[in-house]
């Protein structure tokens, strides 16, 4: 029912998705597994017509398909669940259903109709809500559930779902297994991409693996243990060097963190030493920029304890962090870490400049903190045209990440807080921002490194903690480094 | 001087300058009485307040806010430096004194009601446009509470004279429009605190992250705005030579206007001080010419706004077709 | 905050307007004897019904998280306009087309610059807020424009006992209303003042909705104006001045946020509407200073948007900007 052929797709000049080619049979249920950044993803987001592929074709239904935008996906039968969730908060059950299509009667809603045919539609996704209740008073897997009445009312013939079970709860997560069980019954085709091996190994026909952008395995779920499921998602030959560093840790504990409580995040300790590399892996939504954010300052702390260089330290803000010299480079660098339009000089001097003046409304003279500027862009090699005329948004994303870390190096900080810093950067760009981490902890300085990338973690760091449902749960001395088993702590369910 | 050339260069891709420049030579042709030494003086008397309150005001529209009090600022100012200085109320004893506690008091009630203003907007989180529209309204009531809508005459000559002195030839207000210009642009360009004026108006969440003081930044624009708009009350108010509860009531729009068309962007984080300037001008120079021209009071109001519509379609027309490109 | 908590902020502060008009009625009536009684209670009425008409429109425009700074405008140009006409030998009922047409128009320049020239609503608004006064003023001449006794006697007109103006108000308010809760536009409002992104997504015809929203508002400006001066017989040039400022503080008393996504006009926006005009009629009926009227609404509207301001405050860093 759905075939693609060589599917392949590329941002610029980063390849994401290489030659995938597979075929979906009617009724079946596809289970996608593979780890951060391995392409599902954006693998669905062109079955769902979010965006278009660069090479290769797919046949749905016998027939090619392109769809040029969202409607047109839906439209032809291929309903897609992200995993966040489409809804009005303000508006009741049946209003976000039938947002666009309302059920009319001499031009005014038809509200009984409306009722009805909502009504109908939760029986159906086993939602016992009456339809006039606010989304806003739903649960997150109720939530869900509207959601996927939204996409059963086209009556599709495709659903995809991403990482549904992600923010549900244990009988929230039944209920929608049982509810893709009953889809199956009706001949409904499904690909269901999500981290809980288990979960998928009990629902799908057949499972897929994604690695690096291609397509590892494809085979019978009851001939797929999940070991083999593991080592297929990340057995690779290092095709990175990573640089040496001529350091190790000191001894001291530069900064402790007890008990920390954010959104996501439960009861978190944490140490890092002097000259100490720390990664933290996990999957997305495990908690671990939650927890980098909520020490820095940008999300709600609700209970928590520092020591920073062994004196108790509460002032959980940008701020004050910076001035002990602890900076955070964050994920999302489009709209938390450059300014766009404005040049690379005024991106550089942003957090140092209250080194260079005794006030803030006193004379600030530039001079300085020009060859500061200078001096910085090239210690991270940025290639750029213009110091002052070039927009950032014009450089390459690695270009603009090594402006991201110029402007902390100015800072002189001792702890980096770095979230995903090579994520989207190409392999140049990548070797010289580790280049650029060793010299900082030969400096002296500590790294916490949160990434999705496991061989990144292996190569660059001395320890390495695992979160998981915003909890630690387990954490690797270098020593004692293995793929797999970090894999597993981040796979499994701490329930279990 | 290096600074004047930095002023000049920056100037370079914003047309609002060749704009002021053929308009000049249009209505200095088309219009008779618009050229020659008495008109020039009509020009420069009623640029100088535009430009000092318009410059206040960019400083607020480049963190993305908008300060629509500046009117009531100027009427309190104006009736809080009348009640000081008045002879009529005969609170100093000699006249320099007055005008100094005067002046002292426009200014302090510009900084507390811009500083109210900020507050609000920075740590409130208030959308600016509705706190200084109450404040506005709030501001603008109390004034003319406070003096039963009479205006407070018999200030003394030492201020009402000021505006004719000259030095060197130019008037007072001259010296005072550029040394505020001057002082605006060191601010704006050479401070930690200009830097951070552009990158909170670019960037909310980037400039916190870097450790820059959002509330700072924006309390300080407020108190910029208010402070500039007491000191163009100072000067209507010794032109006018009353204290006016009512002064100021039409500004906005020539203000405003002088802004949006100088080409500082609304969205925050774009716009030069000399644009404004270039702006203010414009918007001074439509003034006269119109006035001169016959055009009654009303039309022109008309007029100005046509025009800063036009220019706000334009400009975003421009903004659109860039991130299309 | 999560939307739970928010809801139940939106629940007390809808029922408090309710109360505090409630208060406000107790208050005048304590301070004098001339406050509660039948006919008083019937000027009220009378009274909001302008203001309640522009605050309807106002609350659609705000609910998508939009703003019409021009509404006092429109009622000032519309009435201008129609007045004159009238005073020109023009019959009284052939002005009502004209008044509505003069709102449509207004609406329509606010619309179009917003949905297709992509300019922020407060400005447009702003800018035709001074383009429709100066107008105005050029028809009137800065006069005051005399209306001739067939507009008093509409306003003084009644209909079953109840007065013309309370009549509109209630035709208005209700078929407002009726749009807003019983059709796709009205529910659609909602989602695009929630977010105009998802609304896209979803299929919703975003910019077509947003250009008849501004619509509406300027015909309700109109409509206002016109209900307003049926009452006062001539038209200042200082009428309608800031009505957009009170229209827009009904809204928000009545459970409209600035931020968009939630309002009533049923109770909502005439409780809120009811609320300011009470207490200016109360103010008047003590005997209060005049000159503290505007003091007084423009401290009830900071406490209002004041409240309004509470999601954005404790969400913290997430809702910057």
């Amino acid at each position: 029912m759905l075939k693609l052929h060589y599917i392949g797709k590329s941002f610029g000049p980063v390849k994401v998705l290489k030659e995938i080619s597979f075929a979906l049979e009617k009724g079946e249920t596809l289970g996608l597994v593979g780890e951060n950044g391995a392409g599902k993803s954006t693998l669905m987001n062109i079955l769902g017509g979010v965006f278009e592929p660069t090479e290769g074709e797919i046949e749905f239904n016998g027939q090619p398909y392109h769809p040029l935008e969202v409607m047109d996906s839906l439209q032809q039968g291929i309903a897609f669940i992200h995993q966040e969730l489409n809804l009005f908060p303000n508006l009741t059950i049946k209003e976000n259903l039938f947002i666009n299509e309302f059920p009319l009667r001499r031009g005014f809603i038809d509200h009984h109709d409306l009722h009805k045919k909502t009504k109908k539609l939760l029986e159906e996704v086993g939602l016992a809500q009456s339809p006039s209740t606010l989304v806003a008073e739903l649960t997150n897997g109720q939530q869900q559930l509207v959601e996927i009445a939204k996409a059963l009312k086209g009556r599709p013939r495709l659903i995809i779902f991403d990482e549904p079970t992600t923010a549900l709860s244990q009988e929230e997560t039944g209920r929608l297994l049982s509810l893709i069980s009953e889809l199956k019954q009706r001949e409904i085709s499904m690909i269901f991409i999500s981290h809980n091996l288990d979960q998928v190994k009990a629902i799908a026909d057949r499972i897929a693996v994604l690695r690096d952008g291609r397509l590892i395995a494809f085979r019978e779920a009851s001939q797929y243990s999940k070991k083999q499921m593991i080592r297929d998602m990340v057995g690779r030959d290092l095709e990175q060097f990573f640089p040496q560093r001529k350091t190790s840790p000191g001894n001291g504990n530069k900064l402790v963190v007890e008990k920390m409580n954010v959104d996501r995040v439960n009861q978190v300790s944490f140490k890092i030493k002097e000259r100490e590399v720390v990664g933290l892996y996990g999957l997305v939504g495990a908690g671990r920029s939650e927890f980098a954010r909520g020490l820095y300052g940008l999300e709600k702390v609700y209970e928590g304890h520092a020591e920073w260089k062994g004196h108790p330290y509460h002032k959980f803000k940008p701020r004050s962090w910076i001035k002990k010299g602890v900076v955070y480079l964050t994920e999302d660098r489009r709209e938390e870490g450059i300014l766009s339009f404005k040049s690379i000089m005024e991106n550089v001097q942003l957090a140092a400049l209250p080194w260079f003046a005794k006030r803030i409304s006193g004379w600030l003279d530039f001079g300085p903190v020009r060859s500061q500027v200078k001096d910085k862009v090239n210690s991270t090699r940025v290639r750029y045209q213009n110091l002052d005329e070039q927009p950032v948004s014009e450089l390459s994303g690695g270009n603009q990440q090594k402006v991201l870390l110029a402007r902390w190096l100015m800072t002189n900080p001792e702890l980096l807080i770095l979230d995903e810093p090579t994520k989207g950067i190409d392999i140049g760009a990548r070797e010289e921002i580790y280049h650029l981490i060793n010299q900082l902890v030969e400096q002296g300085s500590c790294v916490l490194l949160i990434s999705s990338e496991i061989e990144e973690l292996l190569g660059m760091c001395d320890r390495i903690l695992v979160m998981n449902q915003g909890a630690i749960s387990a954490e690797f001395k270098k020593e004692d480094f293995d793929q797999s088993a970090i894999l597993k702590h981040a796979l499994k369910k701490v329930s279990e | 001087m290096k600074l004047l050339e930095e002023i000049k260069g920056s100037l370079g891709r914003n047309p609002v300058i060749g704009v002021c420049l053929i308009y000049y030579l249009l209505m200095a042709v088309a219009v008779p009485g618009f050229f020659g030494a008495n008109n020039s003086w009509n020009l420069i008397y009623n640029f100088i307040p535009i430009l000092i309150l318009a410059l206040g005001q960019t400083f607020v529209i480049l963190t993305a806010g908008i300060d629509l009090s500046i009117a009531s600022i100027i009427a309190v100012s104006s009736v809080a430096g009348g009640y000081l200085m008045s002879d009529d109320t005969g609170l100093f004893g000699n006249a320099y004194a007055a005008t100094m506690a005067g002046v002292t008091g426009m200014l302090a009630v510009g900084v507390v009601i811009g500083f109210i203003n900020g507050v609000s907007v920075a740590r409130l989180k208030m959308p600016a446009f509705m706190v200084t529209l109450t404040t506005l309204m709030f501001f603008s009531g109390m004034a003319i509470w406070l003096t039963r809508s009479q205006s407070i005459y018999n200030l003394p000559p030492l201020l009402v004279d000021a505006p004719y002195k000259t030095f060197i030839g130019l008037p007072y207000p001259v010296y005072l429009g550029a040394l505020v210009f001057l002082v605006c642009y060191l601010v704006l360009n050479k401070t930690i605190l200009g830097a951070w004026i552009y990158a909170v108006g670019t960037n909310i969440k980037t400039s916190w992250i870097s450790g820059v003081s959002v509330s700072i930044t924006l309390v300080s624009v407020y108190i910029i705005s208010g402070l500039c708009a007491s000191l163009g009350s100072l000067i209507y108010t010794a032109r006018l030579e009353t204290g006016s509860p009512v002064m100021g009531q039409n500004i906005l729009l020539d203000v405003i206007g002088a802004v949006i068309i100088g080409g500082t962007s609304l969205f925050g984080g774009q716009g030069k001080l000399q644009w404004t300037a270039g702006g203010a001008l414009l918007m001074t120079m439509l003034d006269n010419s119109l006035n001169l021209v016959g055009m009654s009071f009303f039309l022109i109001m008309m007029v100005k706004g046509a025009i800063i519509l036009l220019t706000a379609l334009y400009n975003q027309q421009r903004r659109n077709s860039l991130i299309h490109a | 905050m999560t939307d739970k908590n928010r809801n139940m902020i939106n629940r007390i502060t809808r029922n408090s307007t309710v109360v505090l008009l409630l208060l406000v009625v107790v208050l005048f009536s304590s301070l004098s004897d001339g406050f509660l009684n039948a006919r008083n209670f019937l000027n009220i009425l009378i009274q909001v019904s302008g203001l309640a008409i522009i605050a309807a429109g106002m609350t659609l425009v705000l609910i998508t998280a939009g703003i019409d700074l021009s509404v006092g405008s429109v009622m000032f140009l519309a009435g201008v306009i129609s007045g004159k006409l009238v005073t020109g030998g023009m019959a009284v009922w052939m002005a009502i087309p004209v008044i509505l047409l003069v709102g449509i128009a207004m609406g329509w320049v606010n619309g179009i610059s917003i949905v297709r020239f992509k300019v922020v609503p407060f400005i447009v608004t702003l800018a035709t807020l001074y383009i429709g006064r100066g107008l105005g003023l050029y028809i009137s001449d800065t006069r005051a424009v005399n209306l001739p006794e067939s507009f008093l006697a509409i306003g003084s007109h009644k209909i079953l006992g109840i007065p013309l103006p309370v009549i509109i108000m209630i035709i208005v308010l209700t078929a407002l209303h009726l749009l807003l809760a019983n059709t796709s536009l009205g529910r659609q409002l909602y989602a695009i003042g929630h977010s105009r992104e998802k609304s896209v997504k979803a299929g919703i015809r975003v910019d077509n909705i947003l250009l008849k929203v501004y619509l509406i508002s300027g015909l309700c400006g109109a409509i206002g104006g016109f209900v307003a001066i049926a009452q006062l017989g001539a038209i200042s040039p200082s009428f309608g001045h800031q009505s957009e400022f009170t229209a827009i503080a009904a809204a928000v008393l009545g459970g409209t946020s600035l931020f968009g996504g939630r309002g009533a006009i049923f109770p909502g926006t005439l409780v809120g509407a009811l609320l300011i005009q009470t207490i200016q009629n109360g103010l008047v009926i003590i005997n209060a200073d005049p000159y503290l009227y505007p003091l007084i609404t423009a401290g009830l509207i900071f406490a209002v948007v004041l409240v309004d301001s509470h999601g954005k405050r404790t969400a913290g860093f997430k809702y910057l900007t």
